[in-house]
């Protein structure tokens, strides 16, 4: 049932005009940030490797470009998640899915893997430019797919509050706005931990102090974990709020 | 009622601190097709939509073919067959792809999809316009694409929340055939403004008001209901006597509400002993009116005692 759910999102989202203008401006500023990092790189490793810091090309142009990248998606993923949801409870077509025998939390995870399913092809290409660089070089593979997973990683949570947030309301467009917000919020917690070293309660609510470990080639279990369990805490938020706040399991 | 398909038992729902549904009760055999009529605003939609798991009631208890609602959703949801007042169809998706997913998530199996849309598309006159996009069809037709939606999955318990809405009177009439076509093996429950709807379509009618029920009755198919207005004030107990009268109530000065023996009652009898009795005539006839009028005075009643209280 939650794969039936998730093929309609899926199939519904691709049929819109505005994802695949997502997906064109994503690919252009995903190529612009990658060749400009290539650029910068390109001018710089002379001097890199007299000095010594010369680790390879992975981690300041792969790695780089994918950090890049989840900022861009905090500004797509909304746009994206937005209707998912909030269109259903506008056009009164939640009705459909709430009185057929499927529970809240089917429902939500139907919506988030598909809405995953669309973001996952962006992503894709994404993921295949680096393997360019292979024809006139080589890559840290390791890093490379460490970079990938943080990538993917944020991806998922950004689209679980995404959902969530849609779950809330009536209005898509509200739903984006918070959506981008509260992922704003959570990047900012990092900020103000930077200058306050050791308080390390708000640097726990930013994504992108989680996500660091992956960018330098460790694949972090325990990030790895704040991602499965603040993405599984907001879908389960949306179960809950969509069954009027009784539960999300019936 | 030894066959009850769906049964709620003192329904009642809160919206912030006001009430929308108050303590109402109904149940529905199958083969039988209830009218939920009510002004609007009255707790119509919202009860509706407690009983197909919709909303969850704040108080009450619904049972649909055996399974309760609340504790076992799954096999309850799975005997609703649901049409909301605005129908619940995806736009951007073909008749065909709708049914489609639809039929799954009512929970058939993946074998008898295709069966089951294309019967489904046949019954409500949908298989001209499979391959268009919902948006593009008329309102008429949308609506045929929420009723299909509605029964696709062959459910015990077909609801239906303003059916004939904006439909022109062609498309009302294909409605009532279709209704008067499920009802042999399904039960039905109807909400509707247009007291002729109800008359048309069901054997029984519940009158809600300000979110209670006001009126719980059978309207016999024959018509043990009839109207008769009089130029001549009359006082009841006269009325009572006349052979084949069961009982008679007051609606305003010279019109009355009769209730007959039966079905079979002869009416012609009881208008001749009108007439000879030397009151004057001026109309005798079934259901419809005398629906009207206990409409008014029903939801008239409930609306004093609001006030009042």
């Amino acid at each position: 049932m939650i794969g039936l759910l998730a093929r309609q999102e899926f199939s519904n989202a691709i049929r819109s005009p505005l994802a695949w203008v997502l997906f064109a401006a994503l690919q252009l500023i995903f190529a612009f940030i990658f060749f400009s990092l290539l650029e910068v790189f390109r001018q710089t490793s002379p001097q890199l490797v007299a000095a010594g810091l010369m680790h390879g090309v992975t981690e300041p142009v792969v790695a780089g470009s994918f950090t890049l990248l989840t900022f861009v998606l905090l500004l797509v993923v909304p746009l994206l998640t937005m209707r998912v949801l909030a269109e259903e409870r506008r056009d009164r077509t939640l009705v459909l899915l709430l009185s057929a025998p499927v529970t809240p939390l089917d429902i939500v995870l139907g919506k988030f893997l598909g809405i995953m399913g669309v973001i996952a092809i962006p992503l894709a290409l994404a993921a295949l430019m680096p393997l360019m660089l292979l024809a006139g070089g080589s890559l840290d593979f390791g890093l490379y797919l460490c970079a990938l997973a943080g990538l993917l990683l944020a991806a998922m949570f950004f689209c679980a509050v995404g959902v969530c947030i849609s779950a809330m309301t009536a209005s898509p467009a509200l739903a984006a706005v918070a959506t981008a917000f509260v992922l704003l919020l959570s990047w900012l917690a990092n900020w103000r931990t930077m200058e306050n070293a050791g308080d390390s309660t708000l640097e726990l609510l930013s994504w992108a102090r989680q996500l660091e470990p992956f960018w330098q080639g460790l694949f972090s279990t325990a990030a790895c974990a704040w991602f499965i369990i603040t993405s599984l805490l907001a879908l389960a938020l949306a179960a809950w709020w969509l069954n009027g706040g009784r539960g999300a399991m019936r | 009622m030894t066959d009850t398909l769906i049964s709620a038992d003192g329904l009642t729902l809160h919206y912030g601190r006001r009430i929308a549904v108050d303590n109402v009760s109904l149940a529905v055999a199958k083969g039988e097709v209830l009218g939920l009529l009510g002004p609007n605003g009255a707790g119509k939609s919202t009860t509706l939509q407690m009983l197909c798991g919709v909303l969850p009631p704040d108080r009450g208890h619904i049972e649909i073919a055996g399974f309760d609602l609340l504790r076992a959703p799954r096999q309850a949801k799975r005997q609703i067959g649901f049409l909301p007042e605005i129908p619940p169809v995806y736009g951007n998706a073909t008749v065909t792809e709708y049914l489609t997913f639809c039929a799954g998530l009512r929970g058939l199996p993946r074998a008898r999809w295709r069966e089951a849309v294309g019967a489904t598309s046949e019954r409500c006159g949908l298989s001209a316009v499979g391959q268009r996009l919902i948006r593009n069809l008329s309102k008429g037709f949308q609506q045929r694409v929420g009723i299909a939606q509605a029964i696709i999955h062959e459910p015990a318990v077909v609801v239906l929340d303003e059916p004939t809405v904006g439909l022109d009177p062609g498309q009302v009439r294909a409605v009532r055939d279709l209704i008067a076509e499920l009802r042999s093996d399904h039960a039905i429950i109807l909400s509707t403004h247009i007291l002729g709807e109800v008359s048309a379509s069901c054997d029984r009618v519940t009158i809600l008001c300000a979110g209670r029920i006001v009126y719980s009755g059978v309207l016999g198919a024959g018509g043990t209901r009839w109207s008769l207005r009089l130029g001549t004030a009359i006082d009841l107990a006269q009325l009572l006597k006349i052979h084949g009268i069961a009982d008679a109530s007051i609606l305003e000065p010279g019109h009355y509400a009769i209730t007959l023996d039966s079905a079979d009652t002869d009416t012609a009898a009881i208008a001749s002993s009108i007439i000879s009795n030397g009151w004057r005539l001026l109309a005798w006839q079934p259901g419809d009116d005398a629906l009207e009028q206990l409409f008014l005075s029903a939801t008239a009643d409930a609306d004093a005692q609001e006030r009042a209280a």
